[in-house]
């Protein structure tokens, strides 16, 4: 039984971000990013990250530190984007290395990005947004 | 980017709903059900009663609890009905993969640890209590599975509003040594019990018997509690003269009007200069 996405406790600040395109995606509000989450989502958002990194602490006491440094390297060669820009990477390898590709999660199920009521902004404004580009300066 | 899954957005709507408008929370509702597994000593016998209740109203008067894991490996739930069944779903898709990937027969233990581990990830809000029973290459297996996560494996189970009513019959009637009939008829006892001592239970009795290599479901073995003694032949038909009449008012039927349009007119007019 996996504890790891427990520990929520935020040991620092919270990261406060805001877009400078209010037309897009309204005038900045701190509040919401302030507020507490939902102890699933928080616990969602850290359980991932924690269970690989204990993974590795593990395997580095048990083979030596070298063993986890040559995944970790594996793993960032298949985290590379094989695409142009804007065009999503299925990172099929990544999955197969992680052991996801059997797993079924609720977000493989549910509330699939594609079929979302929302209407998505174009694939440039979403890379702009994403590099940074759209400061109004 | 945006990923699939569960939705949190209004959480932080309904703590400030609790905190500054005083707003009730709504209590949650007991798990309207019967369900039961038995072991004997060939294999696991599950039963559950068929009432699916909201709030006070009988929303399916003959629902299927016992839901399908694998050929046998079966599963029956309380709670709320999405939950379970969507969770069993997915474990039973789960499942699957994993036997393929590992080219052996499931296991009942593997079921369990994959819905033991589900659940304690939403930390009880997904509330589905379960009593999982089946028949692998090791034996029968029976567990119960609590919404929070937590788990136990006992020879006889009961779970549901029910489970007092089913458990009083089973403690009376279990005995170590039983066999098929005199399990089946075990659970059939029990969830007769909860159906007439419960109100969130009602409707008929299923059972599913699960031994080596076989698994026989009898949906809707006893509906002696459902069928309604007392209906009233359909279609209603009223004498004329029944009902009184207190007031008369006869309408005479208006003759269409033509009604012309005078700017119309003026507009044509104008066209035509």
């Amino acid at each position: 039984m996996d504890l790891s996405g427990l520990e929520t406790e935020q040991k620092t600040l919270p990261i406060i971000s805001y877009s400078s395109d209010f037309l897009e995606n309204g005038l900045p509000n701190f509040k919401t990013q302030t507020l507490p989450k939902h102890p699933v989502e928080k616990m969602q958002i850290n359980k991932q990250k924690n269970e690989r990194e204990k993974q590795y602490n593990m395997l580095g006491k048990v083979f030596g530190s070298q063993y986890p440094l040559m995944l970790r390297l594996e793993e960032e060669i298949y985290n590379q984007p094989l695409r142009l820009p804007c065009l999503p990477s299925s990172y099929l390898s990544l999955e197969v290395f992680r052991g996801t590709d059997i797993e079924v999660e609720p977000e493989d199920l549910y509330n699939d990005p594609n079929n979302s009521l929302l209407i998505q902004p174009p694939v440039h404004q979403q890379m702009e947004q994403y590099l940074g580009m759209n400061d109004l300066k | 980017m945006q990923k699939g899954g569960f939705n949190f957005d209004l959480y932080q709507r309904n703590v400030e709903l609790i905190e500054k408008n005083n707003y009730k929370v709504p209590k949650t509702t007991k798990t309207g059900t019967t369900i039961v597994g038995v072991v004997f000593s060939d294999g696991v016998v599950l039963g559950a009663d068929t009432r699916a209740t909201s709030g006070p109203i009988v929303a399916d008067p003959n629902c299927e609890k016992i839901h399908r894991i694998s050929d046998y490996i079966w599963c029956a739930g309380a709670g709320t009905a999405a939950d379970t069944e969507n969770t069993t779903g997915m474990i039973s898709l789960q499942l699957e993969l994993l036997s393929l990937s590992t080219g052996r027969s499931p296991r009942v233990r593997t079921a369990l640890t994959l819905l033991k581990n589900f659940l304690f990830r939403y930390h009880g809000y997904i509330s589905a209590a379960l009593v999982l029973g089946g028949v692998d290459f090791t034996g029968p297996h029976l567990h119960m599975i609590h919404p929070h996560g937590s788990t136990s494996t006992l020879p006889y189970i009961s779970m549901g509003s029910g489970s007092l009513a089913a458990m009083a019959v089973l403690e009376t009637g279990y005995n170590s040594k039983m066999g098929e009939e005199d399990a089946k008829s075990l659970v059939h006892q029990a969830i007769l019990s909860g159906i007439l001592n419960d109100l969130g239970s009602g409707g008929n009795v299923d059972l599913c018997v699960i031994k080596h290599k076989s698994m026989e479901f009898f949906r809707n073995i006893d509906t002696t509690n459902s069928k309604r003694k007392f209906r009233k032949k359909l279609p209603y038909m009223f004498k004329s003269g029944s009902t009184k009449i207190l007031e008369k008012e006869i309408k005479e039927k208006m003759e269409k009007m033509e009604i012309v349009n005078e700017k119309e007119n003026e507009i044509e007019e104008l066209e035509e200069l």
